[in-house]
């Protein structure tokens, strides 16, 4: 019973991490789209003043 | 700052947690780890934002500054999501240690189950309806709903769908026992049918008491009066026999005094009534 129950925690677990992970990207994603809309903002400042 | 043309934040490591190896220690360091490991994780990701944007000078850069505010709010959100997982996961881990396995329950602790499952998930319902419907966030729907549970002021679409899970197996499980669980509501409603029908009752029973006692009342005062005109035949009765007898005696008495007849001695003076009556 006991080892029932702490096979289900690791699995509770181990899903947790998981779904953390793919938070984890969704953040890194968040980041990485705000730098590339900067970017392209200086760049297209960039061409119109050329 | 990421360089330009670098896809700086997704080409970083996003790091597991080194946790599995440690999953054998206690349920509750292991809630706390996750604790600390999503805070963490909100923090890096608020950091990683405002790293990226330290060299934007709102006032220099048009759109700027409401870009940034667009990446924080999505920030915002993935931050929520995070500290719901962190709930739900350490809710779940809790069920693990206190929960047994439905067949291993008894039917009353079943029941309470199915209960508790079917309450949390109309909660849910009503949150994440009210968060779809009144554009309120998670934590003023919570609020409004009174909620006291963290995990269902933060119940997202896939904490209704865990519930309603829980709550068709907690069902099936009572089904296959034949066991009926009553839902509070259905509760009340029996309580209040009960509750109706002994006051039925009680009022019928007061009724036929209150008619027995009325009919005993009239039986009562009917043997009074009956005994009364007894008492009152019995009185009459014996003054009639008193009079009688006075009337009798009086009679006697009459008769004593009166002379008698001529011819016929009475016996007490000696004479015959003839004697008598010729004297007089």
């Amino acid at each position: 019973m006991e080892e029932k129950k702490s096979e289900q925690i690791e699995a509770i677990y181990n899903e947790y991490l998981a779904k953390l992970n793919e938070l984890k990207k969704e953040q890194a994603k968040i980041v990485d789209n705000f730098i590339k809309e900067i970017e392209q903002k200086k760049l297209d400042k960039i061409r119109r003043e050329l | 700052m990421a360089r330009f043309g670098e896809n700086a934040a997704t080409e970083q490591e996003v790091p597991i947690e080194a946790g599995q190896e440690n999953v054998a220690e206690s349920p509750e360091a292991l809630t706390e780890r996750i604790q600390e490991n999503s805070e963490q994780a909100i923090t890096d990701g608020e950091a990683l934002l405002n790293e990226a944007s330290g060299s934007i000078k709102p006032e220099e850069e048009e759109g700027g500054p409401g870009l940034l505010e667009a990446a924080r709010d999505k920030m915002r959100q993935v931050g929520d999501n995070i500290k719901t997982l962190a709930s739900s996961t350490a809710q779940k881990i809790k069920f693990a240690i206190v929960g047994k396995n439905l067949e291993e329950m008894t039917d009353d602790e079943l029941a309470e189950r199915l209960n508790q499952k079917r309450e949390q998930h109309t909660e849910a319902v009503a949150h994440s309806k009210m968060t779809m419907r009144d554009t309120v966030t998670k934590d003023e729907a919570g609020e409004k709903l009174g909620y006291t549970d963290k995990i269902l002021v933060k119940g997202s679409y896939e904490a209704r769908q865990g519930l309603n899970e829980e709550r068709t197996s907690a069902q099936q499980e009572a089904n296959k026992r034949g066991l009926e669980v009553l839902t509070d509501q259905q509760k009340e409603d029996a309580r209040q049918e009960r509750r109706t029908i002994n006051r039925e009752r009680a009022q019928a029973f007061q009724e036929e008491i209150d008619s027995r006692r009325a009919k005993e009342g009239e039986q009562e005062k009917e043997r009074i009066n009956e005994a009364v005109l007894a008492e009152k035949r019995k009185q009459i009765a014996i003054m009639e026999e008193k009079t009688r007898q006075e009337e009798e005696a009086q009679r006697r008495e009459d008769k004593r005094n009166t002379p008698s007849a001529p011819g016929h001695n009475d016996g007490r003076s000696g004479n015959t009534y003839t004697e008598d009556w010729e004297r007089l």
